[in-house]
């Protein structure tokens, strides 16, 4: 579920002026432990206006699960500032959306805040069920199918030989980052790629393929969350302190972000290149 | 009998080199494909048992999609919902034990040689969500799961019946690829009032599902849609269906005496 953040009535949420002098501040945190994903709500709300609300039991806290591969969708409910979502793994792959709020459990007519921003004065406000009066920060829980030592390159590229490509081909609709080669080429690729040029055929062979990966997650980076590749690089971004999305908006430029993840692939290419010459001189 | 999967090498293989086995799926080959899934490394044994049922393969798509997926759901009902998104499972099935159906079903499709179609009703061709509303297979379990109503225990496939009366691949799609029909309660809601206004007579179309999907996607911007319980739901979508289409309400008989 992806909220837009401009709601038609003032939403408690630390991305907007809608109240002065409240607060809505929010601690997810998630645990696994025997096939069952615990994902726990702390709630923190200054606002004594929607505090009476709750005890009246017209709002709830609620926190928001969502995981679009396996299609879960489940909202849990409570008037206590501590949630828990028990869900049994089998019902979750991937990427897990989390969103806490604070939501009207009924119609909510006249509503009135001494802390509203001057903006509402003089408007009426109704809240219908379901409507947001306070948004908590949402949060990205990822599942990850193997341990915590596999999540680099090598497990989310592989390279195929191909009967029918001409050139390199790159094809993403896929766990892995699949590289195609024509058959000829690939057969030169697995003489030579345990060979003293392995890192040079890296950047021949890798290092335009992770270009052109970027470069499509640029155009539409939402059609590939859901793969195992593109999770993995989330992490090994996430790794070395950069976020994926700043290459997917270009804060980090594509050839940049390709370079880094190949570790300088032209410094250890061309030191391999230096050596071979050296030892035929 | 326990279910066999294409092994992650064995499906990167058929997906990469497909041009040049299309072939073999254009001549129903089946010689060339038990050959190739008998060769060592092809296929990986799962922990998940299964007996083969047998497909329908009448005439009518419409009877055959229903039928199909109440078989196909209830034969896998005890499949962990994470493995059926796994391409490696639902590829493997088609490729293994249910060629035959695919060949019925996209029978058209292979005689055209139709490429993208083959392509997405053995593989997943269109995204990790899409796919298991598109491919051949996949798609009547997920239809299964997603409609299943445990609450009607004489029919609980009541709204898979309504599902497949029309359109079956397009509804699959247009249907389940909104995030909110996850839900449960929402997608029950959804289906009860078109099944209400379907049974006042009025012809449910392709457009009638848009116009629901379309009208909650815009209510779920400003609120959140899973409070609302599964009558809520039905009463909103009627409501607007009425609205746009022009549908009076019904005026029971008891009132024209």
């Amino acid at each position: 579920m992806k909220f837009n953040n401009s709601f038609p009535y003032p939403v408690l949420s630390p991305e907007n002026d809608d109240y002065k002098g409240s607060a809505f501040e929010t601690r997810v945190e998630a645990q696994k432990t025997f096939g069952q994903l615990y994902i726990n709500l702390h709630c923190n709300l200054q606002d004594q206006k929607i505090t009476s609300l709750i005890n009246e039991g017209k709002a709830k806290y609620a926190l928001h699960v969502e995981c679009p591969q396996t299609s879960f969708r489940k909202i849990y409910q409570s008037e206590e500032t501590k949630i828990v979502a028990t869900i049994n793994e089998n019902h979750l792959r991937g990427k897990i959306d989390v969103h806490p709020f604070i939501l009207a459990n009924e119609t909510i007519e006249e509503y009135t805040n001494p802390n509203l921003n001057d903006f509402y004065t003089d408007a009426t406000i109704t809240y219908e069920k379901g409507n947001i009066l306070a948004l908590g920060e949402a949060v990205e829980v990822t599942l990850h199918e193997l341990d915590e030592e596999s999540q680099n390159l090598p497990s989310i590229v592989t390279i195929r030989r191909s009967e029918s490509a001409k050139e390199l081909v790159v094809s993403l609709n896929s766990p892995q980052i699949i590289i195609e080669l024509p058959k000829a080429i690939y057969d030169q690729y697995a003489i030579n790629a345990g060979s003293r040029l392995k890192e040079t055929i890296l950047s021949m062979v890798i290092l335009p393929s992770l270009i052109e990966v970027f470069y499509i997650l640029k155009e539409d980076s939402a059609d590939y969350s859901e793969y195992k590749w593109y999770q993995v690089l989330e992490q090994i971004f996430k790794k070395n302190n950069i976020p994926l999305t700043q290459v997917i908006d270009g804060t980090t430029p594509v050839l940049r972000a390709a370079q880094m993840v190949l570790q300088n692939p032209l410094e250890k290419a061309f030191n391999e290149i230096q050596k071979l010459n050296e030892g035929m001189e | 009998m326990k279910i066999k999967f294409l092994s992650e090498d064995a499906l990167q293989d058929l997906r990469v080199n497909f041009e040049t086995y299309k072939e073999h799926y254009y001549r129903r080959d089946d010689a060339w494909f038990d050959a190739y899934l008998s060769q060592e490394g092809r296929l990986l044994e799962s922990k998940i048992e299964f007996e083969k049922p047998e497909l329908h393969r009448g005439e009518d798509y419409l009877v055959s999609d229903y039928e199909n997926v109440k078989i196909v759901y209830e034969s896998l009902k005890e499949l962990p919902v994470s493995l059926a998104t796994q391409e490696k499972l639902w590829s493997g099935l088609a490729h293994v034990y249910f060629r035959d159906y695919i060949y019925y079903r996209i029978a058209k499709d292979i005689e055209k040689k139709n490429d993208t179609r083959i392509k997405s009703a053995m593989f997943f061709e269109n995204g990790a969500k899409r796919s298991l509303f598109v491919h051949a297979l996949a798609r009547l379990w997920w239809v299964g799961y997603m409609t299943y109503d445990e609450n009607k225990q004489e029919n609980p496939y009541w709204l898979i019946e309504f599902f497949c009366s029309a359109d079956f691949s397009a509804r699959c799609v247009v249907f389940f690829s909104s995030n909110f029909t996850s839900n449960r309660a929402i997608t029950k809601g959804i289906l009860r009032a078109l099944i209400g206004l379907r049974d006042e007579g009025v012809a449910i179309k392709r457009a009638h599902f848009v116009e629901s999907t379309k009208f909650l996607n815009i209510s779920g911007g400003a609120m959140v849609l899973d409070l609302l319980e599964e009558d809520e739901v039905k009463e909103m979508v009627e409501k607007r269906v009425r609205k746009v289409f022009g549908i009076q309400n019904n005026i029971p008989f008891s009132l024209l005496l």
